[in-house]
């Protein structure tokens, strides 16, 4: 905690950093990119009571239009800036962080690894970046960084639910299903009440419902849950494809088929066009 | 004095738990230390294949070519026959394929090329081959696939193979990448079923597209796919397309890559489930036939579960292969997949249904690096579940960790099973094969050397043939046996039994298929492997054939152990 206060930058005047804070959180709320993609693209501006959540601190002026860029997809331009930046300001833990970022949103998670690592090393507490070092490890078939990442982040920031579903995916992988619940139970109660974050429920009832219908063998609560995370986000079509897969097996046929019908449609509105096969 | 006893209460705890340890070794004996030795400059065998150019430019090049392991003089060990192809400067006319002759002692894996001799004179772009007695005389024919028109090779049984692709009526000009043999219909012969790619004129070369920013080849999406063939043996040495007769309502055009023919759902017919690559997997299942058609299939992929992974995502299906992950008789299916994707474990919840299990063995994160071809379950350490081999490389030349997160070359993996999970084996200093990069695609399985355990052969892309011989130890408690099948029941022309279950009766109970495909464009020995306790006088094996019959057989361990169909006892379920 100290080394966190030691290195938040405090030396704009307090109206900046809140503005900047409440305009990452509108690009956030505007930007939830596809159902298993990280999810969250969060930089927290948490400023709730929770004292044990350390405040992430606000990018500079710069530095914000740069993510801004990645945010519109624009990660080419962002990273010559950012590059540009770094230049002027080696080691910059925060340029190193959106370098990262950016290689994260083109799905390169190994160059993306490189930078968030040493962002973390320059800075390392500043959880947005262990909140990505940890989606990257899982994209790079890195279980145990992964878990370590994502729980280094959640010591900073308890309260993150995407974090918790990360957790809950690495749990589903080491097929430790009572873990998996918890994170999942989490990821859900954490973002319930944030109306930027019914993507992240959606996904996380969808794998409860997993560890219910395989651990439980409930299939009804399972396709009850799957029920509720299509209502929340019908573009999630991996959760329409296994709602179709468990009334198949519950015999409910004309169910299954609607089901099956609308994850066809939502898939082909999702899937990206243009590359080959990932 | 109080510290003194307490000190000989805990020396006598630790030694009797060390006796514990003691006991349970003893009983399965120690575990053996798994060694895969790359052995291909002893043998004789020094072929490299040719597939495109290196690098690869177009999708053609891709994918190499595939091997067959199959006894086609009646020797008692498994030949060699390589697929080869050609090259985008000359597609039509390549180096040739090849025939290696077995003449291995248990002591030296040793192979002859016999090519000349055996009149085979391929010279197309082969791409793989499947083995199988189509005329039931006795010897093993084969079918060999290509970009352009296979072939069907009919074995005369004199060393020599003449191509009867026109006399059967199975030319095909499509791009086929794999086939399998199996008693589709119940009528005792061997059908076929051809599994085709996609239109690809090498006059006509697609644009380039790009993946994860990178320049690479164009292909599958964006190209033309096209329809699989299901040829029915006729029995008089023609075929009749499936569609044609009714059999089949339609096949989907898909980028097909592979097929396994075994029953898949229980009902005592085979079955046929496909591969495709970046499409949805078929699974075609006998129905009742409305029209009087004897055979019926429909194709219930999606309602099986089959077609796609656990989130509905069509994979890239290359590899696919068939062990009892759970031990309950039903067959489940291992395939292998892009990278940046994971592998997948469907496994048979019975009644027909697939449930993709992947996590819960550990299948899952780990593979994502990885881009996976032919791959086999095979029980390497003598527990009696079964391990995983698995050859990888990927199919940009351009791919690094740092552009695609996966290297262009890529090690081939073990994965030991224990417990529920399968482990990673790590290479050690003294490997030659395990732990090594290379541009890997297909593999067959066979006992090579006849000593009871399971060899490999790999076909690297533009790379040299390699024997990679099995050197594991059996441990004192087990040894190995390989069971060949011979189906001698009057007017039975599936010589080998492809497409049999056999289990083993005796505790612990485990079960194998002989089965068709699988192998990445390629064909494994028809043969089963076991583990089985050291000094057992009987064993006691049942075999479901193809048309569902079960017969129980008495056997003597050896390494290796024929079951004639006519020497078992019927058994009636």
């Amino acid at each position: 905690m100290n080394r966190a206060q030691t290195n938040i930058r405090t030396n704009l005047p307090l109206w900046i950093p809140r503005i900047v804070a409440l305009a990452c959180l509108f690009l956030m709320i505007s930007c939830q990119d596809d159902s298993e993609a990280p999810g969250t693209s969060k930089i927290s501006s948490r400023t709730g009571p929770n004292k044990k959540t350390i405040e992430t601190p606000p990018l500079n002026e710069t530095l914000s239009a740069h993510f801004k860029l990645i945010e519109d997809k624009r990660t080419g331009p962002a990273r010559i800036r950012i590059r540009q930046w770094l230049n002027d300001h080696p080691e910059d833990a925060r340029a190193e962080f959106l370098m990262g970022l950016s290689h994260h949103r083109d799905r390169r998670y190994a160059r993306a690894l490189t930078w968030l690592q040493d962002a973390i090393q320059h800075e390392p507490v500043y959880p947005p970046a262990w909140h990505f070092l940890g989606w990257t490890h899982y994209y790079l078939g890195n279980p145990e960084p992964a878990r370590r990442a994502f729980e280094e982040h959640l010591v900073m920031d308890p309260e993150e639910g995407d974090t918790h579903f990360g957790l809950g995916l690495l749990d589903i992988e080491a097929w430790q299903l009572d873990d998996a619940e918890r994170h999942f139970q989490l990821a859900i109660e954490l973002q319930a009440d944030l109306p930027h974050r019914v993507k992240g429920v959606s996904k996380a009832k969808a794998r409860l419902s997993e560890v219910i219908e395989i651990r439980d063998e409930n299939n009804q609560e399972a396709i009850l849950l799957l029920q509720e995370s299509v209502e929340l986000y019908p573009d999630h079509y991996e959760a329409w494809y296994r709602l179709s897969q468990l009334l198949e097996k519950e015999g409910r046929t004309e169910e299954a088929q609607l089901a099956q019908s609308s994850f066809e449609e939502a898939r082909e509105r999702m899937r990206p066009q243009g590359e080959t096969s990932e | 004095m109080k510290r003194f006893v307490f000190l000989l209460a805990t020396l006598a705890l630790l030694m009797a738990s060390c006796d514990d340890q003691t006991s349970e070794t003893s009983t399965m004996g120690s575990p053996p230390d798994i060694h895969f030795m790359d052995v291909t400059d002893s043998t004789g065998l020094d072929f490299v294949t040719t597939c495109g150019g290196t690098p690869s430019r177009e999708i053609l090049e891709v994918a190499g070519g595939g091997i067959a392991l199959f006894d086609f003089d009646n020797d008692n060990d498994p030949d060699l026959f390589v697929a080869n192809g050609a090259t985008l400067e000359s597609p039509h006319l390549g180096p040739g394929c090849r025939l290696f002759r077995n003449d291995s002692t248990k002591e030296q894996i040793r192979f002859t090329d016999v090519t000349p001799e055996s009149g085979m004179t391929l010279n197309r772009w082969a791409m793989g081959a499947a083995a199988g007695d189509v005329d039931g005389d006795g010897f093993i024919d084969l079918h060999v696939t290509c970009w352009g028109p296979n072939a069907l090779l009919r074995n005369r049984g004199d060393g020599t193979f003449e191509d009867i692709t026109a006399m059967a009526g199975i030319d095909d000009d499509a791009w086929s990448t794999s086939s399998a043999f199996g008693d589709v219909d119940g009528d005792g012969d061997l059908d076929l079923y051809v599994v085709n790619y996609l239109e690809f004129d090498p006059n006509e070369l697609p644009p380039t597209t790009t993946y994860k920013g990178q320049t690479v080849p164009t292909g599958p999406q964006g190209l033309t796919p096209q329809a699989d063939r299901l040829w029915v043996n006729e029995g008089d040495g023609t075929f009749s397309d499936a569609i044609e007769t009714g059999a089949l309502d339609s096949i989907t055009p898909a980028y097909g890559l592979n097929v396994v023919i075994i029953d898949f759902d229980g009902d005592n017919k085979q079955d046929i489930t496909v591969g495709n690559d970046s499409m949805a997997n078929d699974l075609f299942v006998h129905a009742e036939s409305t029209d009087g058609n004897a055979l019926k299939l429909i194709n219930t992929g999606r309602q099986s579960g089959l077609a796609a992974n656990l989130d509905g995502s069509e994979q890239a299906t290359m590899g696919m292969a068939i062990g009892d992950v759970d031990g309950d008789g039903h067959p489940d299916l291992f395939t292998t997949n892009f990278s940046a994707d994971t592998n997948t474990l469907h496994r048979s919840m019975g009644k027909g249904g697939w449930q993709d299990r992947t996590r819960q063995y550990g299948l899952g994160m780990p593979s994502r690096p990885w881009l996976g071809w032919t791959t086999a379950f095979v029980d390497l350490d003598y527990d009696n579940d079964e391990d995983l081999i698995i050859l990888n490389g990927h199919v940009y030349p351009n791919a690094t960790l740092d552009t695609m997160d996966a290297e262009y070359k890529q090690p081939p993996q073990v994965l030991i099973r224990e417990g529920d999970r399968f482990i990673q084996l790590k290479a050690d200093k003294t490997d030659n094969w395990l732990g090594i990069p290379r541009s890997d695609r297909a593999g067959a399985m066979g006992d090579l050397d006849g000593d009871g355990d399971l060899d490999l052969v790999t076909a690297e892309l533009n790379g040299p043939i390699r024997i990679i011989e099995n050197q594991t130890a059996p441990p004192r408690s087990h040894q190995p046996i390989m069971i060949h099948l011979i189906n001698d029941r009057p007017g039975a022309k599936n010589l080998n039994g492809l497409g049999s279950r056999i289990r083993s009766v005796s505790q612990p109970v485990t079960t194998r298929w002989i089965y068709s495909g699988g192998a990445f464009q390629s064909a494994n020995d028809s043969a089963a492997s076991f583990s089985i306790p050291r000094g057992t006088a009987i064993l006691n094996f049942d075999v479901t054939w193809p048309d569902g019959t079960t017969t129980r057989h008495e056997i003597q361990p050896e390494s290796r152990v024929t079951i004639r169909r006519s020497a078992g006892q019927e058994v009636t379920s």
